[in-house]
Protein backbone atom coordinates (compact mmCIF):
# COMPACT_ATOMS: atom_id res chain seq x y z
CA UNK A 1 0.00 0.00 0.00
CA UNK A 2 1.80 3.09 -1.11
CA UNK A 3 -0.15 6.52 -0.94
CA UNK A 4 1.26 10.18 -1.13
CA UNK A 5 0.06 12.60 1.26
CA UNK A 6 -0.61 15.06 -1.20
CA UNK A 7 -2.81 13.72 -4.11
CA UNK A 8 -1.39 16.88 -5.71
CA UNK A 9 2.40 16.20 -5.22
CA UNK A 10 2.84 14.75 -8.73
CA UNK A 11 5.41 12.63 -7.83
CA UNK A 12 6.00 9.02 -7.60
CA UNK A 13 4.85 7.30 -4.31
CA UNK A 14 8.09 5.26 -3.93
CA UNK A 15 7.37 3.92 -0.23
CA UNK A 16 10.22 2.79 2.57
CA UNK A 17 8.93 0.32 5.06
CA UNK A 18 8.62 1.61 9.14
CA UNK A 19 7.05 -0.02 12.06
CA UNK A 20 3.70 1.05 13.18
CA UNK A 21 3.37 3.78 15.99
CA UNK A 22 4.43 1.74 18.98
CA UNK A 23 4.46 2.38 22.76
CA UNK A 24 8.06 0.58 22.80
CA UNK A 25 10.33 3.68 22.80
CA UNK A 26 8.53 4.98 25.91
CA UNK A 27 9.04 1.50 27.70
CA UNK A 28 12.65 1.99 27.00
CA UNK A 29 13.11 5.17 28.49
CA UNK A 30 11.58 3.95 31.25
CA UNK A 31 14.21 0.84 31.79
CA UNK A 32 17.23 3.39 30.89
CA UNK A 33 15.70 5.55 34.05
CA UNK A 34 15.40 2.98 36.26
CA UNK A 35 19.18 1.57 35.30
CA UNK A 36 20.11 5.35 35.72
CA UNK A 37 18.60 5.58 39.23
CA UNK A 38 20.11 2.29 40.17
CA UNK A 39 23.41 3.46 39.52
CA UNK A 40 22.93 6.64 41.27
CA UNK A 41 22.07 4.97 44.26
CA UNK A 42 24.84 2.65 44.10
CA UNK A 43 25.14 -0.56 46.19
CA UNK A 44 23.95 0.93 49.35
CA UNK A 45 19.90 -0.18 50.25
CA UNK A 46 17.62 1.58 47.58
CA UNK A 47 15.95 3.03 50.32
CA UNK A 48 16.35 3.41 54.40
CA UNK A 49 15.34 0.35 55.94
CA UNK A 50 15.64 -1.90 52.74
CA UNK A 51 17.69 -4.77 52.13
CA UNK A 52 17.64 -4.05 48.38
CA UNK A 53 20.21 -2.41 47.01
CA UNK A 54 20.47 0.44 44.30
CA UNK A 55 21.81 -1.92 41.89
CA UNK A 56 18.43 -4.10 41.95
CA UNK A 57 16.82 -1.06 40.46
CA UNK A 58 19.24 -1.38 37.47
CA UNK A 59 18.80 -4.93 37.36
CA UNK A 60 15.00 -4.12 36.84
CA UNK A 61 15.71 -1.60 34.53
CA UNK A 62 17.88 -4.23 32.41
CA UNK A 63 14.64 -6.86 32.54
CA UNK A 64 12.43 -3.92 31.22
CA UNK A 65 14.47 -3.17 28.36
CA UNK A 66 14.89 -6.79 27.57
CA UNK A 67 11.43 -7.08 27.56
CA UNK A 68 10.67 -4.27 25.72
CA UNK A 69 13.27 -4.95 23.09
CA UNK A 70 12.09 -8.78 22.65
CA UNK A 71 8.41 -7.70 22.21
CA UNK A 72 9.77 -4.81 19.62
CA UNK A 73 11.57 -7.76 17.81
CA UNK A 74 8.63 -9.93 17.50
CA UNK A 75 6.32 -7.15 16.60
CA UNK A 76 8.53 -5.83 14.11
CA UNK A 77 9.07 -9.47 12.26
CA UNK A 78 5.13 -10.10 12.19
CA UNK A 79 4.68 -6.53 10.36
CA UNK A 80 7.51 -7.59 7.68
CA UNK A 81 5.56 -11.04 6.91
CA UNK A 82 2.53 -8.47 6.48
CA UNK A 83 4.62 -5.46 5.60
CA UNK A 84 3.02 -2.13 3.98
CA UNK A 85 5.16 0.93 3.15
CA UNK A 86 5.36 4.16 4.24
CA UNK A 87 4.85 7.27 1.92
CA UNK A 88 8.62 8.50 0.43
CA UNK A 89 7.33 11.98 1.80
CA UNK A 90 6.38 10.67 5.07
CA UNK A 91 9.27 8.54 5.80
CA UNK A 92 12.17 12.01 4.53
CA UNK A 93 9.65 14.09 7.19
CA UNK A 94 10.14 11.37 10.10
CA UNK A 95 13.37 11.50 9.59
CA UNK A 96 13.57 15.42 9.97
CA UNK A 97 11.63 14.85 12.98
CA UNK A 98 14.49 11.97 14.51
CA UNK A 99 16.74 14.46 13.92
CA UNK A 100 15.01 17.76 15.80
CA UNK A 101 15.51 15.55 18.96
CA UNK A 102 19.27 14.86 18.01
CA UNK A 103 19.50 18.56 18.15
CA UNK A 104 17.94 18.44 21.33
CA UNK A 105 20.67 15.76 22.85
CA UNK A 106 23.30 17.31 21.36
CA UNK A 107 22.11 21.02 22.18
CA UNK A 108 21.97 19.84 25.52
CA UNK A 109 25.68 18.24 26.03
CA UNK A 110 26.71 21.00 24.16
CA UNK A 111 25.49 23.44 26.47
CA UNK A 112 26.89 21.78 29.44
CA UNK A 113 30.53 22.04 27.79
CA UNK A 114 29.98 26.09 27.45
CA UNK A 115 29.05 26.41 30.20
CA UNK A 116 31.99 25.01 32.16
CA UNK A 117 33.98 26.81 29.52
CA UNK A 118 32.42 30.25 30.84
CA UNK A 119 33.35 29.03 34.19
CA UNK A 120 36.94 27.75 33.60
CA UNK A 121 38.34 29.45 29.79
CA UNK A 122 41.21 27.50 30.43
CA UNK A 123 39.60 23.88 31.04
CA UNK A 124 39.57 22.88 27.16
CA UNK A 125 43.24 24.29 26.70
CA UNK A 126 44.38 20.34 26.82
CA UNK A 127 42.39 19.38 24.24
CA UNK A 128 44.30 21.91 21.41
CA UNK A 129 47.97 21.77 23.05
CA UNK A 130 50.44 21.65 21.78
CA UNK A 131 49.67 22.57 18.11
CA UNK A 132 49.72 18.60 16.77
CA UNK A 133 46.90 18.04 19.41
CA UNK A 134 44.52 20.65 17.18
CA UNK A 135 46.13 19.47 13.58
CA UNK A 136 45.17 15.99 14.48
CA UNK A 137 41.68 16.97 14.94
CA UNK A 138 41.38 19.35 12.06
CA UNK A 139 42.46 16.47 9.91
CA UNK A 140 39.45 14.29 11.81
CA UNK A 141 37.01 16.99 10.84
CA UNK A 142 38.23 17.41 7.15
CA UNK A 143 38.01 13.09 6.94
CA UNK A 144 34.48 13.59 8.10
CA UNK A 145 33.88 16.92 5.42
CA UNK A 146 35.56 14.33 2.70
CA UNK A 147 32.62 11.54 3.83
CA UNK A 148 29.90 14.09 3.51
CA UNK A 149 31.05 14.83 0.09
CA UNK A 150 31.55 10.76 -1.03
CA UNK A 151 27.88 10.91 -0.09
CA UNK A 152 26.18 12.71 -2.24
CA UNK A 153 28.51 11.76 -4.99
CA UNK A 154 27.63 8.41 -4.16
CA UNK A 155 23.90 10.00 -4.17
CA UNK A 156 24.56 11.72 -7.42
CA UNK A 157 25.53 8.51 -8.92
CA UNK A 158 22.80 6.52 -8.15
CA UNK A 159 19.96 9.40 -9.27
CA UNK A 160 22.42 8.77 -12.92
CA UNK A 161 21.49 5.10 -12.57
CA UNK A 162 25.00 4.41 -11.62
CA UNK A 163 24.93 1.61 -8.98
CA UNK A 164 28.46 0.89 -9.17
CA UNK A 165 29.19 4.35 -8.65
CA UNK A 166 26.59 4.55 -5.42
CA UNK A 167 28.67 1.34 -3.87
CA UNK A 168 32.09 2.68 -4.54
CA UNK A 169 30.99 6.16 -2.51
CA UNK A 170 29.69 4.61 0.03
CA UNK A 171 32.62 2.32 0.71
CA UNK A 172 34.60 5.36 0.58
CA UNK A 173 32.29 7.16 3.48
CA UNK A 174 32.73 3.58 5.66
CA UNK A 175 36.25 4.19 5.44
CA UNK A 176 36.46 7.50 6.53
CA UNK A 177 34.23 6.94 9.08
CA UNK A 178 36.15 4.24 10.19
CA UNK A 179 39.22 6.20 10.21
CA UNK A 180 37.85 9.54 12.20
CA UNK A 181 36.38 6.82 14.98
CA UNK A 182 40.23 5.47 14.97
CA UNK A 183 41.51 8.69 14.95
CA UNK A 184 39.27 10.02 17.91
CA UNK A 185 40.48 6.55 19.90
CA UNK A 186 43.77 7.57 19.51
CA UNK A 187 43.31 11.14 20.79
CA UNK A 188 41.24 9.70 23.92
CA UNK A 189 44.19 7.11 24.79
CA UNK A 190 46.62 10.31 24.66
CA UNK A 191 44.17 12.30 26.55
CA UNK A 192 43.93 9.50 29.10
CA UNK A 193 48.13 9.56 29.21
CA UNK A 194 47.90 12.96 29.99
CA UNK A 195 45.15 13.13 32.93
CA UNK A 196 42.06 14.09 31.27
CA UNK A 197 40.16 11.01 32.43
CA UNK A 198 36.21 10.69 32.50
CA UNK A 199 35.13 11.37 36.06
CA UNK A 200 38.34 13.48 37.39
CA UNK A 201 36.92 17.07 36.19
CA UNK A 202 33.42 18.45 35.27
CA UNK A 203 35.14 19.07 31.94
CA UNK A 204 36.69 16.16 30.93
CA UNK A 205 33.21 13.97 31.96
CA UNK A 206 31.26 16.82 29.45
CA UNK A 207 33.46 16.46 26.61
CA UNK A 208 34.13 12.38 26.92
CA UNK A 209 30.34 12.50 27.06
CA UNK A 210 29.71 14.32 24.07
CA UNK A 211 32.60 13.66 22.12
CA UNK A 212 31.90 9.91 23.20
CA UNK A 213 28.17 10.06 21.54
CA UNK A 214 29.26 12.03 18.74
CA UNK A 215 31.62 9.18 18.00
CA UNK A 216 28.78 6.02 18.64
CA UNK A 217 26.70 8.03 16.25
CA UNK A 218 29.53 7.55 13.54
CA UNK A 219 30.32 4.36 14.54
CA UNK A 220 26.46 3.76 14.24
CA UNK A 221 26.49 5.84 10.75
CA UNK A 222 29.58 3.40 9.64
CA UNK A 223 27.19 0.06 10.13
CA UNK A 224 24.51 1.61 8.34
CA UNK A 225 26.46 2.40 5.48
CA UNK A 226 27.49 -0.84 5.10
CA UNK A 227 23.94 -2.05 5.21
CA UNK A 228 23.12 0.19 2.39
CA UNK A 229 26.07 -0.81 0.53
CA UNK A 230 24.76 -4.39 1.06
CA UNK A 231 21.18 -3.64 -0.58
CA UNK A 232 22.81 -2.23 -3.15
CA UNK A 233 25.34 -4.94 -3.99
CA UNK A 234 22.33 -7.22 -3.97
CA UNK A 235 20.38 -5.05 -6.61
CA UNK A 236 18.70 -2.42 -4.38
CA UNK A 237 18.46 1.15 -5.30
CA UNK A 238 17.72 2.28 -8.83
CA UNK A 239 17.69 6.01 -10.74
CA UNK A 240 13.85 6.00 -9.56
CA UNK A 241 13.81 4.28 -6.40
CA UNK A 242 16.44 5.23 -3.47
CA UNK A 243 14.87 6.83 -0.71
CA UNK A 244 17.45 3.92 1.56
CA UNK A 245 20.44 6.35 0.41
CA UNK A 246 18.87 9.66 1.37
CA UNK A 247 17.88 8.90 4.41
CA UNK A 248 20.80 7.71 5.16
CA UNK A 249 22.28 10.65 3.52
CA UNK A 250 20.57 12.88 5.62
CA UNK A 251 21.74 10.88 9.26
CA UNK A 252 25.29 11.09 8.06
CA UNK A 253 25.18 14.63 7.12
CA UNK A 254 23.73 15.96 10.57
CA UNK A 255 26.51 13.82 12.16
CA UNK A 256 28.70 16.09 9.94
CA UNK A 257 27.09 19.54 11.19
CA UNK A 258 27.27 18.21 14.89
CA UNK A 259 30.63 18.10 14.39
CA UNK A 260 30.85 21.04 13.13
CA UNK A 261 29.70 22.82 15.86
CA UNK A 262 31.61 20.35 18.75
CA UNK A 263 35.07 21.56 16.57
CA UNK A 264 34.35 25.04 16.82
CA UNK A 265 32.78 25.22 20.54
CA UNK A 266 34.84 22.35 22.16
CA UNK A 267 38.11 22.65 20.43
CA UNK A 268 38.62 26.19 18.72
CA UNK A 269 37.23 28.80 20.82
CA UNK B 1 4.04 27.78 3.73
CA UNK B 2 4.22 25.27 0.94
CA UNK B 3 2.73 21.65 0.89
CA UNK B 4 5.07 18.91 2.67
CA UNK B 5 4.41 16.67 0.21
CA UNK B 6 5.62 19.39 -2.61
CA UNK B 7 9.15 18.26 -1.33
CA UNK B 8 10.64 16.37 -4.35
CA UNK B 9 10.34 12.62 -3.17
CA UNK B 10 13.65 10.36 -4.52
CA UNK B 11 14.63 10.23 -7.79
CA UNK B 12 13.35 13.87 -8.48
CA UNK B 13 15.92 16.20 -9.85
CA UNK B 14 16.90 18.68 -7.50
CA UNK B 15 19.43 20.46 -10.15
CA UNK B 16 22.02 19.69 -8.14
CA UNK B 17 25.43 18.41 -10.04
CA UNK B 18 28.38 16.60 -8.56
CA UNK B 19 30.31 19.76 -9.60
CA UNK B 20 27.96 22.08 -6.40
CA UNK B 21 29.01 19.50 -4.65
CA UNK B 22 32.36 19.69 -5.24
CA UNK B 23 32.35 23.97 -4.82
CA UNK B 24 30.71 23.63 -1.33
CA UNK B 25 33.03 21.18 -0.41
CA UNK B 26 36.29 23.42 -1.65
CA UNK B 27 34.33 26.18 0.68
CA UNK B 28 33.93 23.93 3.56
CA UNK B 29 37.71 22.74 3.48
CA UNK B 30 38.33 26.15 3.41
CA UNK B 31 36.19 27.70 5.84
CA UNK B 32 37.63 24.81 8.28
CA UNK B 33 41.60 26.07 7.09
CA UNK B 34 40.38 29.53 8.07
CA UNK B 35 38.65 28.15 11.26
CA UNK B 36 42.28 26.55 12.49
CA UNK B 37 44.56 29.50 11.72
CA UNK B 38 42.58 31.73 13.69
CA UNK B 39 42.40 29.34 16.58
CA UNK B 40 46.04 28.69 16.45
CA UNK B 41 47.58 32.81 15.36
CA UNK B 42 46.31 33.57 19.00
CA UNK B 43 43.61 36.46 18.51
CA UNK B 44 42.06 38.23 21.11
CA UNK B 45 39.11 36.42 22.30
CA UNK B 46 36.73 39.51 21.91
CA UNK B 47 37.52 38.85 18.19
CA UNK B 48 38.48 35.01 17.95
CA UNK B 49 35.10 33.80 19.58
CA UNK B 50 32.88 35.26 17.28
CA UNK B 51 34.82 35.13 13.80
CA UNK B 52 34.81 31.31 15.08
CA UNK B 53 30.96 31.28 15.68
CA UNK B 54 30.22 32.57 12.13
CA UNK B 55 32.38 30.25 10.12
CA UNK B 56 31.10 27.46 12.22
CA UNK B 57 27.24 28.55 11.02
CA UNK B 58 28.16 29.28 7.50
CA UNK B 59 29.62 25.96 7.41
CA UNK B 60 26.56 24.13 8.92
CA UNK B 61 24.47 25.92 6.83
CA UNK B 62 26.68 24.87 4.00
CA UNK B 63 26.47 21.30 4.57
CA UNK B 64 22.17 21.78 5.94
CA UNK B 65 21.26 23.87 2.71
CA UNK B 66 23.34 21.74 -0.25
CA UNK B 67 23.89 18.58 1.15
CA UNK B 68 20.76 17.67 2.83
CA UNK B 69 18.90 19.35 0.17
CA UNK B 70 17.09 21.98 2.81
CA UNK B 71 17.43 24.78 -0.27
CA UNK B 72 15.50 22.92 -2.20
CA UNK B 73 13.02 20.52 -0.08
CA UNK B 74 10.17 21.26 1.71
CA UNK B 75 9.99 24.28 4.17
CA UNK B 76 8.05 22.35 6.39
CA UNK B 77 11.83 20.17 6.72
CA UNK B 78 13.35 23.94 8.26
CA UNK B 79 10.21 23.59 11.35
CA UNK B 80 11.85 19.95 12.51
CA UNK B 81 15.58 21.76 12.32
CA UNK B 82 14.35 25.24 13.73
CA UNK B 83 11.93 24.38 16.74
CA UNK B 84 14.59 22.24 18.66
CA UNK B 85 17.25 25.09 17.63
CA UNK B 86 15.07 27.82 19.24
CA UNK B 87 14.12 25.29 21.94
CA UNK B 88 18.04 24.66 23.27
CA UNK B 89 18.98 28.51 22.78
CA UNK B 90 15.86 29.55 25.04
CA UNK B 91 16.98 26.82 27.97
CA UNK B 92 20.59 27.45 27.35
CA UNK B 93 20.49 31.31 27.14
CA UNK B 94 18.12 31.18 30.84
CA UNK B 95 21.03 28.75 32.19
CA UNK B 96 24.05 31.09 31.35
CA UNK B 97 22.00 33.95 32.30
CA UNK B 98 20.89 32.24 36.22
CA UNK B 99 24.52 31.28 36.56
CA UNK B 100 25.93 34.80 36.06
Amino acid sequence: MSQTLDPHAGHSAEGIHLPKPSVTPLVWAAGFMLVAFGIIAGPGPLLPGTAIPGYGLSALGLLVILTATGGWLVGNIQQRVHASETPAVAAKFAMWCFLGTEVIIFGALITRVVGIWLGDPTAHKVLTEPLSSLLLVSLNTFLLLVSSLSVVLGLSSIESDNRNGLVLWLLVTAVLGAAFVTIQGFEFSKLVSEGVVFGNSQFASAFYFLTGNHGLHVIIGVLWCLVVVARALRGGFTKDEHLGVEIFGLYWHFVDVVWIIIFTVVYLI
Amino acid sequence: MESMAHAPASGESRHITPRTYIIVFGWLTLLTALEVITAAIGLDESIRVPVLIVIAIIKALLVVLFYMHLRYDSRWYWVTLLVPIGFIVLLSSILFASTK
